[in-house]
């Protein structure tokens, strides 16, 4: 909304077009307003009957009207009309609307309301009709009516001013301004005021080309300049008279009043463009998803396709041992946006397979793309993201799949379980309505059935009160009914595998709790293929069979869950399991890793982990680590993780002593991992914060 | 960043489509008072009054007195918008100072062409630009870029201009349209219709880039939302979450807008009945402030507000039975 004038004024003096559309204001202000009536050699009344609607020629640049009057002359001339209008307008539409629209954002309460309201009036006012009367009034005193114009335009400006500084005034360093005990005063002139410059010039832009419409078509209505003395309304007016023969004045006239208005309103385009940022993209657009390249691409770099290799070998080692198909073989799936006209990665290389029946956990911090590789599961990526590798849902490709496809194989294959459920669900519609729906997309059921089978399915995620939830709008429900109302939903089309993003990360404990248990108990009832999504550590060992931990898109470590939770053998596995609250119990303290993962497009080319292990030597930063099976069924991502279990006990006999064996020992494995998990920090609350972070990433990434 | 301002806004943020209305109401009823009042004031601070008008410049003193006390001009302000407040409030807006005609009658002879040229024009803007902007904001691309320039032309392009370039093509060239001029409705439908192609047309082509690019905003807000992802990852129609949820849960930042863009269609009216001869408002407006009509001009400005303030609650209503926060008590 708001940003530092600089960013406005240079997006304003580099930007191609915005350079044009001030070529074009120099030539209307310097040259016609102020060097052509001082250089012309035609007075703008001079009538020629001779030379009467001319076209251009060298003796009249722009041609002649009906009365043989110059046209360039009386359009130079005519600008002084237009001009001095248009500033009056902007001048007072501006002040009054900044300074209204300050006051309110900033005091809000009665002012805001009473302020706003005024708006509303003003913004109710024909103003075209209202300045008709001005002018009546004060017998054509285009002054006046200018400032009329001006005050009613004030609305607008107000709007966007009062938003700005609402915008401005959450900013933390206001409160810090407050804090230190500026008056608000002087808040509002020395810190709030100069960040409304960069909005200034762009309401000055939108102003002056709204405010141009106006003063034209009332020089049209032969309000402003008493004939014959020239005005842009009052050229247009004379050509109209002609347009059924010669259409020829109309043309230059327009031609110079449509520019101008293009000119302003394209410097506030830009600059509008320069503060809000670009336009945003969406999820609906379809994205390109090239298989072909995807295998080419793996082929050329042989560590990869090896990483992919051994990591699809663990996960199917059991498909294998017993003859089941997989649900769900994600195989070297590279997720990648457009970013700064290159692609960066936001997932790369990942496989992993879901048995039926079988819960897959996929852990990791913020950033580490799984979300991204979760969705890619349903065909979802993100807004202008390319896939590569493939996604083969119970033997059908999904990436590169026509939506009509997908569109069949979502929900009645694979369903969706979102984190936000107070966001998942339509604000506009009832559940009810948005049940039914799915129901019947689902099934063939007359109204009344699908009703039928919409409480049923409320009944199976234990909801009681079904007829009135199905009544309810979104907002009238808690988070935990919404999420059973999701989880209703994904179910409906009764499939055979639910894709869990943090389903729980947004609901207080208590409803945390229910909703585990209940996708426990319908996973149970229904053999469905669960793969979840989570930061926490605690529900992967809850809920999974396996887990998979992921960081900066690319997985680390595979196991199944008890292995995996007892015995984390790659670093980062270790520092998560040791900042998860639940396996804390005793030394009380919580761990959280330091440092961030790399965000997409700065992953270091060796360990990505690198520079937040603890283990990290030189060697470690050389190449690519490729995922190796250590044992069966356990990948790792880390080429010391033999010599790190010797360390780790290394360090553990030396202070193994007496009785306390067990605790020191615990202690210090803490301490040697310590180095990695350095800082304190409440658990919960920093992995929540980190889900939402991770979103933001993800959805920044595809915005940029 | 509309929704938005929406959510903020003091007046739109309320329960109650009763509280909604009486807010409105309570923004109305004041704005119909100062518009008129304000006029009044204009009105009487004006060096030539009403009496002047009347008898010219031949006329003596002693006949511009006797006939401002006729007209009332001699009582103070205050009485004389009392006055006038009070015959408003029964239908009676006075009478022409040029030809003696009731200006009610005037008005509602003139608010026909009007209310046909504003409401299918609305209705067009509606029908084009709301479709429009919902698909490119999903197919994005070409379209997208097309409506953008659309919208710019539309703003660049001020639609009194537009319809002088458009008579020439489409009346005189092609011979597809009358020029100008209006039939009424109920003497020839046909000729009605003809007639207002290109009025309709004209007014409307600025707003619909509008419109189209406000849809758009609102529903690529929407469709980044959450909810999306989950209808579309369970299987919800492509077309249903398009044109069903995405255009519902999006409808309130864009009648907000169409709330805007009326008024200022009406305001274009005065222009448009102009330059094709409309026998509406707009024209009459006209007419009456190079008159120096000035009762006629002040009853113009009132009807005019009234009919936006009765078009804002009817948007009220719609926003209302749009948007399930707002509830029916
Ligand atoms: S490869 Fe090196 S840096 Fe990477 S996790 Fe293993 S020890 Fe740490």
């Amino acid at each position: 909304m708001t940003t530092r004038r600089g960013t406005v004024f240079r997006t304003l003096i580099t930007n191609p077009v915005s350079i044009l559309a001030l070529i074009w204001l120099a030539i209307v202000i310097i040259g016609m307003l102020i060097v052509i009536p001082l250089i012309s050699r035609y007075s703008p009344t001079e009538q020629d009957l001779a030379a009467t609607l001319q076209l251009p020629s060298a003796a009249h640049l722009l041609g002649t009207d009906s009365l043989g009057r110059d046209i360039l002359a009386r359009l130079a001339w005519g600008s002084r009309v237009t001009i001095t209008g248009v500033v009056i307008v902007a001048v007072i539409a501006n002040v009054i609307g900044a300074t209204m629209g300050l006051i309110a954002g900033h005091f809000r309460s009665g002012l805001d309301a009473t302020f706003t309201a005024f708006a509303d009036m003003l913004q109710s006012i024909p103003a075209l009709v209202v300045l008709l009367s001005v002018a009546a009034v004060t017998s054509r005193n285009v002054t006046v009516v200018m400032v009329v114009l001006g005050v009613l335009m004030s609305a607008g400006a107000y709007r966007v001013f009062r938003a700005s500084t609402l915008n401005i005034r959450g900013e933390l360093f206001i409160t810090a301004a407050r804090t230190s005990g500026l008056r608000e005063g002087q808040i509002m002139v020395r810190h709030e005021l100069p960040r409304l410059l960069g909005q200034l010039v762009i309401q000055s832009s939108i102003i002056a080309s709204l405010a141009i419409v106006v003063q034209v078509g009332l020089g049209f209505l032969g309000i402003d300049a008493a004939p014959p003395n020239p005005s842009w309304g009052g050229m247009i007016k004379e050509a109209s008279t002609s347009i059924y023969t010669n259409i020829w004045p109309l043309i230059p006239t327009s031609a110079v009043v449509v520019l101008t208005i293009l000119a302003f309103s394209t410097l506030g385009d830009v600059a509008q463009r320069a503060v809000l940022g670009r336009r945003r993209h969406n999820g609906l657009s379809r994205a390109k998803i090239s298989r072909s390249v995807a295998k080419t691409a793996a082929r050329a770099s042989g560590a990869t396709v090896s990483a992919t290799q051994v990591a699809s070998t663990a996960a199917s080692a059991g498909a294998a041992a017993g003859a089941i198909n997989p649900m769900l073989v994600i195989s070297d799936l590279t997720v990648s946006v457009p970013k700064d006209g290159s692609s960066v990665k936001l997932v790369s290389n990942v496989s992993l397979t879901l048995l039926p029946g079988e819960v897959v956990g996929l852990v990791g911090e913020s950033g580490a793309g799984k979300s991204v590789t979760a969705r890619a599961a349903l065909g979802i990526l993100p807004a202008g993201a390319t896939a590569t590798g493939s996604v083969v849902l119970d033997g059908q490709e999904v990436l590169g799949a026509s939506e009509q496809t997908l569109q069949k194989l979502r929900g009645s294959k694979i369903a969706y379980i979102a984190q936000e459920p107070m966001a998942a669900l339509n604000p506009a519609y009832r559940v009810g309505n948005q049940l039914i729906e799915i129901v019947r997309t689902h099934q063939k059921l007359s109204r009344k059935a699908a009703r039928q089978r919409a409480i049923q399915l409320l009944e199976t995620v234990q909801i009681k009160n079904t007829e009135h939830v199905l009544k309810a709008y979104p907002h009238q429900i808690s988070g935990g009914m919404a999420q059973r109302i999701v989880i209703a939903i994904a179910l409906s089309g009764d499939p055979d595998v639910i894709v869990a993003d943090e389903p729980t990360t947004a609901l207080d404990v208590s409803a945390q709790m229910q909703i585990l248990d209940l996708l426990r108990t319908l996973q149970k009832e229904r053999d469905l293929a669960v793969l979840l999504v989570t930061h926490d550590w605690g529900v992967v060992a809850d809920l999974c069979d396996r887990g998979i931990a992921m960081y900066a898109g690319e997985i680390v470590e595979e196991a199944e869950v008890a292995p995996l939770f007892a015995h984390p053998r790659h670093p980062y596995s270790m520092a998560l399991r040791a900042s998860d609250p639940h396996a804390q119990k005793r030394g009380g303290r919580l761990h959280s890793i330091p440092g961030v993962v790399p965000p997409p497009g700065t992953w270091p080319s060796g360990c990505r982990f690198a520079d937040r292990c603890g283990f990290a030597t030189d060697a470690c930063r050389e190449q690519a680590v490729p995922l190796e099976l250590i044992e069966d069924r356990h990948a790792v991502r880390c080429i010391r993780v033999d010599e790190i279990v010797v360390e780790i006990e290394e360090l553990r006999h030396e202070s193994v002593t007496g009785e306390r064996t067990a605790v020191r020992a615990e202690a210090v494995e803490h301490d040697a991992l310590e180095r990695v998990t350095r800082e304190q920090a409440a658990a919960d609350s920093a992995a929540v914060e980190s889900a939402a972070v991770e979103r933001v990433t993800i959805e920044r990434v595809s915005v940029d | 960043m509309l929704s938005r301002q929406i959510r903020e806004h003091p007046l739109l943020g309320g329960k109650e489509l009763l509280v909604i209305l009486l807010r409105r109401l309570a923004v109305s009823i004041p704005l119909l008072f100062a518009v008129s009042f304000l006029t009044f004031l204009l009105v009487s601070l004006t060096p030539g009054d009403a009496a002047y008008t009347v008898l010219g410049s031949s006329a003596t003193p002693d006949q511009l007195a006797a006939l401002r006390q006729q007209m009332g001009l001699d009582q103070p302000i205050l009485v004389q918008y009392l006055n006038w407040v009070t015959s408003a409030l029964q239908g009676n807006l006075g009478h022409s100072l040029i030809t003696g005609q009731s200006v009610s009658e005037a008005i509602f002879q003139r608010l026909g062409p009007t209310l046909s040229l504003v409401g299918i024009a609305t209705v067009a803007i509606v029908v084009i630009a709301v479709p429009l902007g919902l698909t490119s904001a999903v197919r994005g691309g070409r379209l997208a870029t097309s409506i953008d320039t659309i919208s710019f032309a539309g703003v660049a392009v001020p639609n009194f201009i537009l319809a002088l370039f458009a008579i020439p093509v489409f009346a005189v060239w092609l011979h597809w349209l009358p020029p100008s001029g209006y039939v009424p409705l109920a003497s020839s439908p046909n000729k009605w219709a003809l007639s207002l192609v290109l009025p309709v047309a004209t007014l409307a082509f600025g707003a619909v880039g509008i419109i189209a690019k406000q849809t758009r905003a609102a529903a690529e807000d929407v469709m980044s939302s959450e909810f999306v992802t989950v209808q579309r990852a369970n299987g919800y129609a492509r077309q249903s979450i398009i044109w069903k949820h995405v255009l519902k849960a999006s409808a309130v930042p864009i009648i907000a807008y169409l709330g805007v863009v009326i008024v200022t269609l009406f305001s274009a009216t005065v222009l448009i009945e102009t330059i094709f001869a409309i026998p509406g408002l707009g024209g009459l407006a006209v007419q009456a402030s190079s008159q120096g009509d000035l009762p006629m001009l002040l009853g113009v400005t009132v009807v005019f507000t009234l009919i936006i303030v009765l078009i804002n609650i009817v948007l009220d209503v719609v926003y209302a039975l749009v948007n399930p926060k707002v509830t029916f008590r």
